[in-house]
């Protein structure tokens, strides 16, 4: 568990978590709470995304070779690191749910309508629990290894849907309340940017990787807003329709029948990116996990989760709706506290310490 | 075996794999055939008999044979809700329905009197239906329609799929898709185009059903049964066996308000509204009674092959106004009547001032009577009220306050078109 991984792995893995829960449900989600303004809400989490970047590069600055989970037992003391710790437990924990039930839903739909929940269950659990196992640099040189693949997907994904194109989407018909509504209640589906504070003493990060780290970021962060922007074209007033957001912009037309099964690229490239946000999601829970339970091996933490896990979802306690659900009520005010407060706060303290 | 086992002790969760494989590759050799268990539909029809939904799917049937034919079957089962009715056709089949690769909707007249789109909102949000599945309404049973459909293709090879795929692309206003109706629905003039294929009977030419034709009027008492086996309850047409049917597809269109259909619009009135449109290209213009310098009052026809169609929106002393210049570029392919000396080479380029005028006139009266059809019946099918909502939407809404919704927006519209006419 003591690999590191190079910058360029860094920057590919949150190039790829910046994906996490936004293709599928989500524009429609954005749509429901504000109409086209749900662009807006999209951006202004999106920027939070490279607030939190950029808080993230300052403290790896300050400490290069830190633990974060030691940073903040130095500055506020033990009981507060494992609150803090606890919290980002079950938002990791949550965070996972939340990305295998939409993940399921999608799947259920576009590709195998009788296959049980348990069959992804076992699918997903079994790659994820190997990826953890087998530590965090086979795990980012996978992600090496299938970024262009995604990349390219998407991409041509973006293209295709210009054959669809209607009219430009009408911008500014919703009112102030339902956007800050919207940005405070979708905030829980953004912040995948935390990971690499849990991550932070295995990546090797110097001052001049990260005009590259941004590159690869931002690649991602232009993606995503093309998507939505095409998405909200192509859909108007019937956006909240659709919760596989896409495959609809490349399937919804006539235009296409005759070309089949043509959101098999969109299956492939949702295939790839949930496997590596679900593993990477996992890694940080066990990461957070192992720091606060400091003498429990990696083989019970992983226990541990896969226990949970299925008991969860065997339950039924949360599925898909109950996960979009809490996700924008009850996660909303984790998400606001590790999302602003914690770096925010470990930020400060830090350079105040620095200063005296 | 020993160094097999070692592997494994190394790496335990590749007996997790071996479990996985063993459990589940048997389970997917053992496990019956998609086709075997999913019935897959190709077209619904959608109709609504005495408060009961009647539900019609063309099925496809895959069984070996050494033909290479495709055998597809007709299913009709009834529900007071669609879930009902689409549980009890997947009782009838043995199969479970399956609506993935469904490329056509039918609705019968007795379904368009009512809001439809509850019914079309179950069929994609719950039933996977495809939004990019072509609507058509028609004045028949949807069953009636399915089989005189079948009898086309396996006679004519004229397939719906390609007919409603050439008029989405050619003639109509815009795709009729179910994506395209919702999207008329839930817009703030509430109004839709749905693709519109009555099917009439024929004195000569056109394609026996088994069965009477049974239109909605007559068709109360039908009774449910699976196998494409309608009963024959007596239509109103009563007409024996040998009855000959065919269908109209004459580019018609209903307009849908809420989700209900309000009237029907004929090719006359479509071919108005299409010079608002840049992507119809298939028009011929008619000139009746063309005297200039070359004919002597001669029929010319004119085919539009390229069409440049420019709309501003603006507000002049608090009216909306639409300016639209169209730019036709066209050329003669047919003279019916005297002619001086026109050489051949130049016939296919000729415009005349008199000509110039004649087209600018014609044009004018097909989009004069389109919008007569359109404000009389209140539904925006031209989405002003939207888009000048979207380029002055201070004003628009100051105007909205004026008048009493945005059904009346239209009427208050005033049309100013340029009609300018080049050669091609």
């Amino acid at each position: 568990m003591n690999q590191t991984i190079s910058a360029r792995q860094t920057a590919i893995l949150a190039s790829i978590l910046l994906f996490a829960n936004k293709i599928l449900v989500l524009p429609s989600l954005l749509y429901e709470i504000s109409s086209a303004d749900g662009f807006f809400i999209f951006i202004t989490l999106l920027a939070t995304e490279f607030i939190i970047l950029f808080i993230f590069f300052k403290i790896k600055t300050i400490f290069p070779r830190e633990n974060f989970y030691q940073i903040i037992k130095q500055y506020f003391g033990i009981i507060t690191a494992k609150l803090f710790y606890f919290l980002l437990i079950l938002y990791f924990f949550f965070k996972i749910l939340l990305i295998f039930n939409i993940s399921y839903m999608y799947f259920h739909i576009q590709v195998y309508i009788d296959a049980a929940y348990y069959l992804f269950l076992f699918c997903f659990l079994v790659i994820m629990t190997t990826c953890v196992f087998r530590g965090i640099r086979p795990l980012a040189r996978g992600a090496e290894f299938f970024y262009f693949l995604i990349i390219s997907c998407l991409i041509f994904i973006i293209l295709l849907s210009f054959a669809n194109y209607d009219r430009f989407p009408l911008f500014f018909d919703s009112n102030p309340a339902n956007y800050f509504k919207g940005v405070f209640n979708n905030l829980f589906c953004f912040g995948d940017m935390l990971v690499l504070f849990v991550i932070m003493d295995r990546v090797q990060l110097k001052r001049k990787d990260k005009t590259m780290f941004l590159r690869y970021v931002f690649t991602s962060a232009i993606i995503l807003l093309l998507i939505y922007f095409m998405f909200y074209s192509i859909f108007g007033q019937t956006s909240f329709i659709h919760k596989n957001a896409i495959s609809d912009i490349i399937t919804f037309s006539y235009r296409f029948i005759d070309l089949g099964r043509l959101d098999i690229i969109a299956i492939i490239t949702v295939m790839f990116l949930s496997f590596l946000q679900l593993s990477v999601y996992f890694f940080a829970f066990c990461q957070c996990f192992m720091s606060l339970f400091s003498k429990l091996s990696l083989t019970y933490t992983v226990c541990v989760f896969d226990l949970a896990f299925v008991a969860v979802v065997a339950s039924s306690v949360v599925n898909y709706l109950t996960a979009i659900n809490l996700g924008t009520t009850v996660m909303c005010y984790f998400a606001l506290v590790l999302h602003f407060v914690l770096p925010i706060l470990v930020l400060c303290f830090a350079k105040f310490r620095r200063q005296r | 075996m020993k160094r097999f086992i070692k592997a494994i002790k190394g790496a335990p969760i590749l007996l997790v794999l071996l479990f996985i494989t063993l459990f589940f590759f048997p389970s997917a050799i053992i496990a019956p055939a998609e086709s075997v268990s999913n019935a897959i539909v190709t077209a619904i029809g959608l109709d609504k008999q005495q408060d009961e939904y009647e539900v019609t799917l063309l099925t496809f049937l895959s069984y070996p044979n050494q033909s290479y034919t495709e055998r597809y079957e007709i299913f009709t089962s009834t529900g007071a809700t669609l879930s009902e009715a689409l549980t009890k056709a997947g009782l009838q089949l043995g199969k479970a329905v399956s609506l993935f690769h469904t490329h056509t909707a039918i609705v019968s007249e007795s379904l368009l009197s009512q809001d439809i789109a509850p019914a079309l909102n179950y069929l994609v949000r719950v039933a996977s239906l495809p939004q990019s599945c072509i609507l058509i309404g028609t004045n028949v049973s949807t069953k009636t329609f399915m089989e005189f459909i079948k009898e086309l293709d396996a006679e004519s090879d004229l397939n719906l799929e390609e007919l409603t795929f050439f008029n989405s692309n050619y003639v109509y206003w815009n795709d009729t898709t179910i994506n395209s109706f919702l999207q008329g629905y839930y817009s703030p003039t509430e109004t839709s185009l749905v693709s519109y294929m009555p099917i009439v009977q024929s004195t000569n030419d056109g394609i026996p059903l088994d069965k009477p034709l049974q239109s909605q009027q007559s068709n109360a008492a039908q009774t449910t049964q699976a196998g494409g086996e309608a009963s024959s309850s007596g239509g109103e047409s009563g007409s024996s066996s040998q009855q000959k049917y065919e269908l109209i597809n004459d580019g018609n269109e209903i307009i849908l308000k809420r989700g209900v259909m309000q009237t029907s619009i004929n090719r006359d009135i479509l071919r108005g509204l299409n010079w608002f449109n840049s992507k119809t290209t298939s028009a011929v213009l008619i000139l009746d009674d063309v005297c200039d310098q070359n004919f002597n009052h001669a029929q010319l026809a004119y085919k539009v092959n390229k069409k440049q169609v420019r709309m501003h929106f603006d507000y002049q002393n608090g009216v909306p106004v639409c300016s639209t210049s169209i730019r036709l570029f066209v050329n003669l392919t047919e003279v019916d009547g005297s002619k001086q000396e026109l050489r051949s080479k130049s016939e296919a380029s000729y415009i005349s001032q008199e000509v110039r005028d004649k087209i600018e006139e014609t044009v004018k009266r097909q989009i004069s009577d389109a919008l007569e059809v359109f404000v009389k019946n209140k539904t925006d099918v031209l989405e002003m009220f939207e888009h000048f909502y979207r380029t002055h939407r201070h004003q628009t809404k100051q105007f909205l306050k004026q008048i009493q919704s945005a059904d009346e927006f239209l009427q208050h519209v005033v049309f100013k078109v340029v009609v300018s006419v080049f050669p091609n």
